[in-house]
Formats: structure tokens, sequence, C-alpha cells
């Protein structure tokens, strides 16, 4: 791949991914936000960079050996963020649908939390080739975006 | 607004200035994602240690922050010094690349430490850890550029 085409690639996979092109929102303007939204905010953007840096690997645009410790970081964030929305506490992005129907809304966190899950195990289990042929199925981040976050 | 529109247009925003350089520009990104990892995951498990959010999560935050320093290490090697902004890489970092790749690897064995503690007998045993644990301030000191 040209460079340019990797880092076309590497950008289209981040907005694919996530819908965000916004850089990672940093601590100083957390500490004005209520706890919750900067607690869940917090876990949002460890999967935004981690998933930033398993992007540019796909794309090429950095070394491929750190994939499996990626996917891992994936799945043990993706771990915490269903609790990181149990206090009801609007604001940030969310929307007020996540608590309207929070059973939709957890069961998409749980199905999240499984397919990072199985998709690190399988890297460590069959190595990376095996988890990154169905990665993007598990890194379903826009699909619960486009309902429950604010548009962009 | 349209996405086509949005996208078109943050891609014209962001590609244009970055073509030239996009394999330094993809080096210093990685390592800022590794770091920022590090930062937003220590601010969470921090918040666990305050009450301000589940206590129960905190060992899952100490197992993150073990993990993003094991990405550390590879993310620096590529020379590429950092563009002179605050916080960036200093040109030290290649400079001593002794040193800074042994606190690297001292970070990874306090994590590692903190991580095994904090599984076996959660914040109450890894909680008086952390302060002695935490090299960020002071391999910042040396190797990031200051705020003047
Ligand atoms: C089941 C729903 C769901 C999934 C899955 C999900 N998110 Fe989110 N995400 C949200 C919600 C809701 C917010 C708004 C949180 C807030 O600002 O209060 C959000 C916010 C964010 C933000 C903005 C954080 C900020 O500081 O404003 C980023 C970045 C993000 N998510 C990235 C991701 C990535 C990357 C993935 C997939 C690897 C992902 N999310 C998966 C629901 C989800
Ligand atoms: C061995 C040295 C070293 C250690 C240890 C270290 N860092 Fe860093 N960190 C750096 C350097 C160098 C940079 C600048 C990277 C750049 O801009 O290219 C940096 C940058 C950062 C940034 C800014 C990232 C960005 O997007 O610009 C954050 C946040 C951060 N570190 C958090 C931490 C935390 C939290 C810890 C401790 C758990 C830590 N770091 C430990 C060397 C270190």
């Amino acid at each position: 791949m040209t460079r340019r085409n990797k880092f076309l690639a590497s950008i289209v996979f981040a907005t694919l991914i996530s819908g965000t092109m916004a850089p990672v929102a940093f601590a100083a303007d957390a500490a004005a936000k209520p706890d919750a939204v900067a607690y869940r905010e917090a876990i949002m953007n460890t999967l935004d960079v981690q998933v930033a840096a398993l992007g540019q690997i796909l794309s090429g645009a950095t070394p491929d050996d750190q994939v499996v410790s990626h996917l891992e970081a994936i799945a043990e964030t993706a771990s915490q963020a269903l609790k990181s929305f149990e206090a009801k506490v609007e604001g940030g992005e969310a929307l007020p649908v996540v608590w309207q129907k929070w059973d939709d809304f957890s069961a998409r966190m749980k199905d999240f939390q499984v397919k990072t899950r199985t998709a690190a195990d399988t890297a460590k289990a069959q190595g990376k080739d095996a988890a990154l042929a169905n990665i993007l199925d598990a890194l379903r981040c826009k699909d619960c975006h486009d309902i429950y976050r604010k548009k962009q | 607004m349209n996405r086509l529109v949005k996208f078109g247009m943050a891609l014209a925003i962001l590609v244009a200035p970055a073509v030239a350089q996009a394999d330094d520009q993809d080096i210093m990104n990685y390592r800022k994602q590794v770091m920022t990892t590090l930062g937003q995951q220590a601010a969470a498990m921090n918040m666990t240690l305050q009450g301000k959010a589940p206590a129960e999560q905190f060992v899952s935050h100490v197992k993150t922050m073990h993990l993003a320093i094991t990405q550390a290490k590879k993310a620096f090697e590529p020379k590429v010094v950092g563009d002179g902004s605050i916080g960036s890489a200093k040109a030290e970092v290649w400079a001593n690349w002794a040193d800074f790749s042994k606190r690297i690897d001292e970070q990874v064995v306090k994590l590692a430490a903190l991580e095994k503690a904090a599984v076996e007998g959660g914040a109450a045993k890894a909680g008086p850890m952390i302060q002695a644990s935490l090299d960020c301030q002071s391999c910042h000191k040396m190797y990031r550029v200051p705020k003047n």
C-alpha cells in the first residue's frame, strides 16, 4: 500500500468503527463533568485509542506484533463499559434513551463484551489472523453510537 | 450534517497537511495511543479508589494499565522525535535509549506486581502500593517537552 492509501485506510477504519474523528478528550476537560460521565468517557476513550492502534495495524501503518495485546486491552476495557453506565447520570454525549431502553442498551454492551473477549481469546489460542478475520463484527461501536450517543 | 459530507470534509482537513509524513505521524500516533490508554485508565482507577466509580472495577483498570505499558517499548522504538510541542517526546528518548527503555521495563515490572496484588486482594492490598508503582511523572519530567 502507498503511504497515502495506508493513512487513508486507517482513518476510514477509525471512522467506520466509532463514527469518531475528534481527538481524544483530555483529563482537564473531564474535571468539570459529573463523575459518572467522566468515568464512562475514560473507558470509551480507552476503547477509542486501542481500536485506533488496531486500525493502524490493519492498514499496515504500524507493525502487527502487538495485535494480541491490543485485542486483550479492548476486551478488558469492554468489560468495564456496562458498569460505567449503570449510574443513571445524563450528560456528556449519552442520550437519555440509554436508560429508557436499558434492556436493549445493556444487551448490546454485553454482546460487545462477549465478542471482544472471544476475539482476544481466539488470538491467543489460534493466532492473530484467526481473530482478525471477524474483528469488524466484534467492533460494532458505531451501531450503538448511532442510537445512544449524541450526533457528532 | 450529511454523513458523507462530514466524512469528506474531515478527510480533507486531516489528510492534506499530513500526507507528506504519514509514516512519522503513524509512529507518533501509535505511542500516544498507548500512553493515552495509561492516562485514561489511571484516571478511571483513581475514581474507583475515591468512591467516584464502582469499586469492583479497580482490578480491571490495573490490568489494562499493565497491558498498555507492555505495548510501550515497541511503540517508542522507532526513532521519530516529537514535534517540539508541549508534552511531546524529546530527542533524549532515543539519545538515552538505554535509560528510557529501562524505565519502561521497570514500569512493566511494577504494574505487573500491582496487578498481582489487585487480583489477590483488591484495592485493600494494592491500594497502598499505588504511589510507589507509578513512574509516570518521573519519566515525563525527563522525556517530554515541559510547559516552559
Ligand atoms: C452499547 C453501546 C456502546 C458501544 C458498544 C460502544 N459505545 Fe462508545 N459510547 C456510547 C455512549 C452511550 C457514549 C456517550 C457517553 C457519554 O459521553 O456520556 C459513547 C461515547 C464514546 C466516545 C466519546 C467519549 C467522550 O469523551 O466524549 C468514544 C470515543 C467512543 N464512545 C468510542 C467507542 C469505541 C471505539 C467503541 C467500540 C470499540 C465503542 N465506543 C463502543 C455507547 C457505546
Ligand atoms: C518510560 C517513560 C514513561 C513512562 C514510565 C510513562 N510515560 Fe507517559 N509519556 C512518555 C513520553 C515520552 C510521552 C510523549 C509521547 C509523545 O508525545 O510522543 C508520554 C505521553 C503521555 C501522555 C500524553 C499522550 C498524548 O496523547 O499526547 C499521557 C496521557 C501519558 N504519557 C500517561 C502516562 C501514565 C498515566 C503513565 C504511568 C502509568 C505514564 N505515562 C508512564 C513517557 C513515559
